[in-house]
């Protein structure tokens, strides 16, 4: 694939004596949605902390066949960002004003930073709380306000275009969302995709995984067991094999993505 | 606010030029205004003696007094924001320990009077020098303290943590707390009563060698410390995110740590332990203009200056011929406001 946009190669992570990522082998093209799965501990946050240079990790990764650590930190900044599973902020600001953050790396001026963060908050479905103070939020309020402001970081414009390219990483951005909010944010995160953005998100929810992702990777204490679509990825044995656990798996009787049905 | 505080600025450096034992009234200081600005002494003979205190005394202290409470207050806000604490003040670096041991050592050693460098006394030096050297040994200490996995963020490899740096900072500052009270103790009388007024702090010393040398050190630092205002915002969302947003956390916290330490060490050198105004002084402006740091350090440095030359004015109207310690002032009128402000708060409910 020539559209490659992040390649991860041989890329081991050790900490502390532990192997938290195991010499792996990955590449995520433009315009792809790549869903990495495994059970707790295996390895998908620190995979994803690799990226952003932050752990001192061994082999290669490259973001548009460069080297990240190539990049100076705001050039890095507008073409790659990261969503974190936790953020905790204290400080009292308005959510308008946590998504206007993440315009720090754009030269861009107040009126087109305004513009986009209000298309973000309308695309978010926050407009009724832009003046709420973040804090007051709820968890999943919260975790949406900040999905809006990792993609402002990446957008350049006000007409919302983004840079080909570009990639967002996302740690469990629909952890604390409900149903209705997943599927709009997934739907939001595809339109996305098809401008050209790249998306990497960790989930656990495999059928979410299974009806938008066109790419899976499946981990396993720090190891990839198997990457490829969604109907190579998850099967019965290799959820078996990662997991632990005896699950059947149907056809979406609409969609025909996998379905996976636990055994209780 | 920053209208009503930048308006509010000039009356209040006026008021100070106006408030002393001495009464001079405010027409009487105004008619002085055009010789205060063209540095002549008026030839009038009946002007000379009000102008002389007006020039000699009043405005090097008034000033002074502006650029402590301003300096302190603009450092508090970017201490706060560095270290993602509401409560976190600037003397968390250790550099308020650290100035009053070098004060304590000054006067101890060479007696608190003598100049020993461009008219400044032993004591001023030796706080400014006892108060970098202390930020300087929390900031190596903390780069080279092996983070746990626990404490550690994930930038632990390109600098070192702010939670650390504030563990070592509290121990530097009970360490410089120690000597300075072994050094009080060794002290005679009058010695211990200078250390120990100067531990208040105060403006009495003012002269034009103090005004120039916080003026060439003092607005420099808080100039290059709210140029970092974006930075500064970007951080509260924390190290890790600030990093994916493009800033380059490892600068940004040692600029801010060396600014903040030399406008501190500068100062408390010039005007002792002046306590209250860097911490509550943006946390009180925080709940009025918000959290970004571009207002935020703005107010706080108006409205810190504008407190203390207010706090100096009563501190020596209060109980004049005599002066109270300005610390005394700040905390005084200062502690019961807040927690007044803090009550307000809570009744009618956040937001």
């Amino acid at each position: 694939m020539s559209d490659t946009v992040l390649r991860f190669e041989s890329v081991s992570l050790h900490r502390d004596g532990q192997s938290l990522v195991k010499d792996v082998d990955l590449r995520l093209a433009a315009g792809q949605m790549l869903a990495v799965l495994g059970p707790n501990g295996a390895g998908k946050t620190s995979l994803l902390n690799c990226v952003n240079n932050v752990s001192d990790y061994s082999g290669k990764i490259l973001l548009q066949d460069r080297s990240v650590a190539g990049f100076s930190p705001q050039q890095r900044a507008k073409i790659l960002a990261m969503l974190p599973q936790q953020s905790v902020l204290n400080f009292p600001f308005s959510v308008r004003e946590v998504i206007m953050l993440g315009r720090f790396p754009h030269k861009t001026g107040f009126t087109v930073d305004t513009a986009i963060t209000d298309k973000l908050l309308t695309m978010m479905q926050l407009t009724t709380l832009a003046g709420r103070c973040y804090t007051s939020l709820s968890g999943g309020e919260q975790q949406r306000t900040q999905l809006a402001r990792v993609l402002s970081q990446l957008i350049l414009d006000a007409d919302m275009s983004i840079s080909s390219g570009s990639v967002l990483l996302l740690d469990e951005p629909v952890s604390s969302l409900d149903l209705s909010h997943q599927s709009s944010l997934m739907i939001l995160l595809k339109e996305f995709c098809a401008a050209g953005l790249a998306v990497a998100v960790v989930l656990h929810d495999l059928n979410l995984a299974a009806a938008y992702a066109d790419q899976c990777a499946l981990l396993k204490e720090g190891q990839l067991l198997v990457a490829g679509s969604p109907d190579d990825v998850i099967t019965a044995a290799s959820i078996r094999h990662a997991y632990g656990i005896e699950v059947d798996i149907l056809a979406h009787p609409k969609t025909a993505k996998p379905l996976v049905i636990r055994e209780f | 606010m920053p209208t009503l505080l930048l308006l509010m600025t000039p009356l209040v450096l006026f008021l100070g030029l106006c408030v002393g034992p001495v009464a001079i009234t405010p027409p009487q200081v105004l008619s002085q205004l055009p010789y205060l600005l063209s540095s002549q002494s008026p030839a009038e003979p009946n002007l000379m003696s009000s102008y002389a205190i007006v020039r000699e005394l009043r405005l090097p202290r008034t000033f002074l007094a502006w650029l402590v409470g301003s300096g302190l207050a603009l450092s508090g806000a970017a201490m706060q924001g560095l270290f993602r604490n509401p409560l976190a003040d600037p003397s968390i670096i250790g550099v308020t320990s650290g100035a009053s041991l070098g004060a304590s050592v000054a006067v101890v050693i060479i007696g608190p009077q003598i100049d020993v460098w461009l008219g400044l006394s032993g004591l001023v030096v030796g706080a400014f020098i006892g108060g970098l050297l202390a930020v300087l040994i929390v900031y190596r200490l903390a780069s080279e303290t092996p983070l746990s996995a626990k404490t550690g963020s994930l930038l632990s490899g390109q600098g070192n943590s702010v939670a650390t740096m504030l563990l070592v900072g509290i121990a530097i500052t009970a360490l410089a707390g120690a000597a300075n009270s072994a050094l009080a103790f060794v002290a005679d009388n009058e010695t211990l009563r200078r250390i120990s007024l100067w531990n208040m702090g105060g403006l009495d010393g003012a002269n034009d060698q103090r005004l120039i040398f916080g003026v060439f050190i003092i607005l420099p630092a808080m100039f290059i410390v709210w140029r970092s205002h974006r930075s500064l915002d970007a951080l509260l969302l924390g190290e890790s995110e600030a990093h994916y947003l493009g800033v380059n956390v490892s600068h940004l916290k040692r600029l801010l740590i060396v600014m903040v330490a030399l406008a501190v060490a500068t100062s408390v050198a010039l005007a002792g332990v002046i306590g209250f105004v860097g911490l509550v002084v943006p946390h009180l402006l925080r709940m009025v203009v918000g959290p970004s740091h571009r207002q935020l350090m703005l107010c706080s440095a108006l409205a810190g200056g504008i407190l203390l030359v207010l706090a100096d004015v009563l501190a020596r109207s209060l109980v004049s011929p005599a002066e109270l310690p300005v610390g005394v002032v700040t905390a005084v009128l200062g502690a019961p406001f807040f927690i007044f402000l803090l009550r307000q708060r809570r009744s009618h409910g956040l937001q």
